[in-house]
Formats: structure tokens, sequence, C-alpha cells
């Protein structure tokens, strides 16, 4: 048990190094450029379609979903705001930081790890080349601004899919569902939803980078680092998805 | 130019090394022979430092490597040039980008100097028309070798090689044991050479030194190593089964 308490706070320990060397490398050493640009499209562009997808359908069984209660009450009309307000919210900067997580974390984690474990970060060092400038920063610099990105474009596509309901079947007119819709959000709402990407962009690099780094094992190990990756991401990413609401609705109101 | 005292190292509670000596004069080849798992390539890491040692010093041009800083230390590592045990290439860069790496990140050379002396290291070790290759390409011996033109493209003052010849066809061992040579007289680099190899041991040590039980028990030239009367030397050299070594 003690073990694993002490187990805990190195692991936080490492993470938090890995950030101060990750901070200190961007402010004090010439960027790669090349090597932002090749991450930025392996983590932005190569993104788009699977965020696409599941944002969009998210949006649309949102609306379907709240049709059922709605038109109870008749109050279709408030689907618009509904959806907005969820994906914009919650569901848009959630969904991204899975999605990411899952496909861009695990693999960060796999090529760093087999690098780890063939010695090609050993390599690195002998050749007086810092990994974490050279690996770590184009892969956090290119998360923290994809992700947001990223995460605009999910919550288009949400917003589109409830759209797409709200019009087709719900037989509201396009214009007044777009105007429901910028009425519903307010800068708040906008705010909280781009923190959120921010703080997971964050986590995923940070935990993917480290687990990578800290590697042991040959391919079980890549395996073995892998997995933790996605679960710790995924952990951290909800809890700290409660907090930032939390924060956002009893502080920031 | 390498002087290692009294060193230490374990892992967890594996003891590797208790107690390494070694004195390395500039230009010479010291060639250390050993069985499996003794900790020969814990040796060459802990000369570069990317590990660190439990106990002793490691001298290297006069400066303790132990008591560097990352930043001193990566200064002191461009003068090195370390060849690993499986090669280590980069897989995300192909070959030209691997032998270019050094070039690139620490040279103001143009890329038309680049490319030349990317293509004069590679023809040093045998290979040519390969720079568009990436490393899963290559067969085991060819990257071994292109590991070999990455590290002395800087034209290093100290190389390492881990088993420079394992893995490799017997003419292509001895090109390499020829390069080996060459490197030493043609720039004066001063080598530390791991191997099994008795034959590679014989042909480019000015000495050759057997690492057992974390220690160096026989440090002489190649005639006194081949005519030793140690018998674990003897064992070793001769590769017989029979002796104080046990394999376990
Ligand atoms: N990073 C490490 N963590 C834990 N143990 C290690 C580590 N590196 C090496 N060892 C252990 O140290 C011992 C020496 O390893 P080393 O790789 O130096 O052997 P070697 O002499 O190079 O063998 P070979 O000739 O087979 O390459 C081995 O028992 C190995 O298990
Ligand atoms: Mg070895």
């Amino acid at each position: 048990m003690i073990q694993r308490v002490n187990g805990f706070f190195c692991y936080i320990g490492h993470v938090v190094m890995l950030f101060g060397h990750t901070i200190f490398s961007i402010f004090t050493k010439k960027p790669r450029f090349p090597l932002i640009y090749k991450q930025l499209v392996k983590i932005g562009l190569e993104s788009l379609p699977i965020v696409f997808l599941t944002s969009f359908f998210t949006g649309i069984v949102l609306a379907l979903q709240s049709a059922y209660q709605m038109e109870k009450l008749s109050a279709e009309i408030y689907i618009a705001a509904l959806v907005a307000l969820s994906m914009v919210r919650e569901l848009g900067p959630v969904i991204t930081g899975l999605v990411v997580a899952g496909r861009v974390g695990a693999s960060i984690s796999a090529e760093l790890g087999t690098m780890k474990v063939t010695e090609q970060i050993d390599a690195l060092e002998t050749m007086a080349v810092d990994p974490v400038h050279y690996l770590v920063v184009p892969r956090f610099l290119a998360l923290l601004f994809m992700l947001p990105v990223l995460t605009i474009y999910a919550n288009v596509m949400g917003i589109l899919g409830g759209f797409l309901i709200g019009v087709t079947k719900l037989g509201i007119s396009p214009n007044y569902y777009i105007r429901l819709t910028f009425e519903a959000l307010t800068l708040r709402d906008i705010c909280s939803g781009f923190t959120k990407p921010v703080v997971f962009a964050f986590i995923i690099a940070l935990i993917s980078c480290q687990e990578g780094f800290f590697t042991k094992g040959g391919a079980e190990g890549v395996g073995r680092a892998t997995t933790r990756t996605v679960v710790n991401t995924f952990v951290l990413i909800i809890v700290a998805d409660c907090l930032i609401t939390a924060v956002y609705y009893f502080l920031l109101r | 130019m390498i002087k290692v005292i009294d060193l230490w190292k374990k892992f967890g509670d594996l003891e590797v090394l208790t107690g390494v000596n070694i004195e390395v004069m500039e230009g010479e080849t010291f060639v250390i022979i050993g069985q499996s798992g003794t900790g020969k390539s814990v040796f060459l890491k802990l000369l570069i430092g990317l590990l660190k040692p439990d106990r002793g010093k490691i001298y290297i041009q006069g400066r303790d490597i132990t008591e560097l800083s990352e930043r001193e230390l990566s200064k002191l590592r461009i003068e090195f040039g370390m060849v690993f045990q499986y090669a280590a290439l980069f897989d995300s860069l192909n070959v030209f980008e691997n032998v270019a790496f050094g070039l690139t990140e620490h040279t103001d050379l143009d890329e038309e100097h680049i490319t030349q002396r990317v293509k004069e290291c590679l023809k040093l070790v045998g290979l040519d028309g390969i720079e568009d290759k990436m490393p899963a390409e290559l067969s085991g011996g060819m990257k071994k070798r292109v590991a070999i033109a990455r590290a002395i493209a800087l034209n290093p003052k100290i190389i390492l090689y881990d088993e420079p010849t394992a893995g490799l066809d017997p003419v292509v061992a001895s090109s390499i044991n020829k390069l080996i040579k060459e490197l030493k007289e043609k720039t004066q680099a001063t080598s530390v050479v791991v191997t099994h190899d008795m034959k590679s041991a014989y042909e480019v040590g000015d000495r050759i030194g057997m690492l057992y039980q974390g220690k160096l028990i026989e440090v002489g030239n190649p005639d006194q190593i081949r005519n030793t009367q140690n018998p674990v030397v003897r064992q070793f050299i001769n590769g017989e089964f029979e002796g104080p070594i046990t394999v376990s």
C-alpha cells in the first residue's frame, strides 16, 4: 500500500519534471519547425475524420433523444439551445479529448516507447541532442494548438448534426435554428469550452511522453505503456473535465 | 584520455561492475572482452554518461564526467561517437538522415558538404547508394555499418564500439576491423571496442582487457593475452566448455 502511494507520487513527480523540462526547452532553445509541422499534420489533420464522425453523430443523437422528451411539452425549439450548450460546454471538448487521447496519445507512447527500448533515445543523448526538445516539445506544441482547433471543429459538427434533425424532423426553419443556437451561447460557455481542450492537451502530451520515456522490457513493455497511457489519460480527462466544470459553475459565474 | 577509477554499478540486487580500473591513452584502441551479461555494454554507457555509476570516477580528457551538468555533458558528447550493440538507428529517418544527423545538429555545413560527408562515411563502411532506404529495410549487418557511419561522421575524438563485428559475415567483419584501424591512424581517435570476436580483438586492439565478475581481471597487449596463464582468460579466448567459467 505504502509502495503504491509512493509510486503514485513518483509518477506525478516525473510528470511535473517533464513538464518543467518541456517549458524550459520551449523558451530557451531554437524551435524545430519541421518536426512541429510534422506533428501538426499527424495530430491535427489526420484526426479530422474520426472527430467528425464522433461529434456529428453525437449531435444527431442528442437532438433525437431530447426530441422525445421535448415533444411531450411541445418545446422542440429548445433543442437548438440544448444541442449547442451540451456540445460547446461538455461533449465537444470531452469527445475530442478522448478520441485524440486514444488515437494520438497511444501512438505517441508506442513510438517513444519503441525508441526507448531500441536505445534510440540513448542514441539521441549520445549525439548531444536533448530528447525532450527533439521529441516532446513538437508533440506538446502540436497538441496544444490542435486540440482546441479540433474541439471547435467538433462543436460545429455536433451543432450541424442537431441542425439536421431540427430542420428536417422537427420542422424548425434553418434561420430560426441558427439564431436560437447563437442566442443560447454565452461568453462563459465559450471560455469553459476553451479551457478544457488546453488542459486536456497538457494531460495527453505529458502522460503519453512520460509513459514512452519510462518504457522498459521490449515489445511487451511498449504494449503496457500504451495501455497505461490510454487508461490514465481517459481517467484524468474525465476528472479534469469535472473539476473545470465545477470551477466555472461555482467560482466564475 | 580516458581514466576510470574504481567504478561500481548495480541494478537492484545485481552487482554488475565491482571496481573497474582502466586507463586508455590518447590514440589507443582498447578492447574489452568478456562473457555475455558481464556488463560490457553497461560499461560503455557509463563512459558516455548515459548511466550514472554508484561509485567511482570517470575522467575524460581530465574532466570527471560524473560531476558534469547535463549541459556540459552534452557538449562533451559531441566529441564522442558511439556504435550501439543493436545499431539504434532512428527508424523515422532514412539512412542519409541518420548519418547526417550529427552534422545537421552540430555543424554549419551546407547541404552539399553534408551530402559529401555522408557519402564518404557510407563508403568507408562499404555501403553505397542506400541513402534513401529506411532502417527497417536493412539487414542487421547493414544497420550495424550505418550505425558506424553515423558514429564517425563528426570525426569524434573518442569512439565507443559495442560489438562492431557481431552479426557481420567474415569478409565484412574484417573490413570493419580494417576501418577501425584506419580511423585510428587517420584521426588519432581513441577507441574502446567491446567484442566477443577474438580475431577482431587481436587485430584492432593495442591492449585487451577481460571483464569477469565485475572486474577487469587481466589487461595486456594481444600477445600477452594470447599467451596468458590466467585460466579464466584462457578458457574464454579458446572458447572451451571446461574450465573455471561455468555457463549457468
Ligand atoms: N537498464 C538496466 N536495468 C537493469 N539491468 C540491466 C540494465 N542494463 C543492463 N542490465 C543488466 O546488467 C548486466 C550486464 O548487461 P550488459 O548489457 O552490459 O551485458 P553485456 O556484457 O553487454 O552482454 P552482451 O555481450 O550479451 O551484450 C545484465 O545482467 C543485464 O541484465
Ligand atoms: Mg552488450
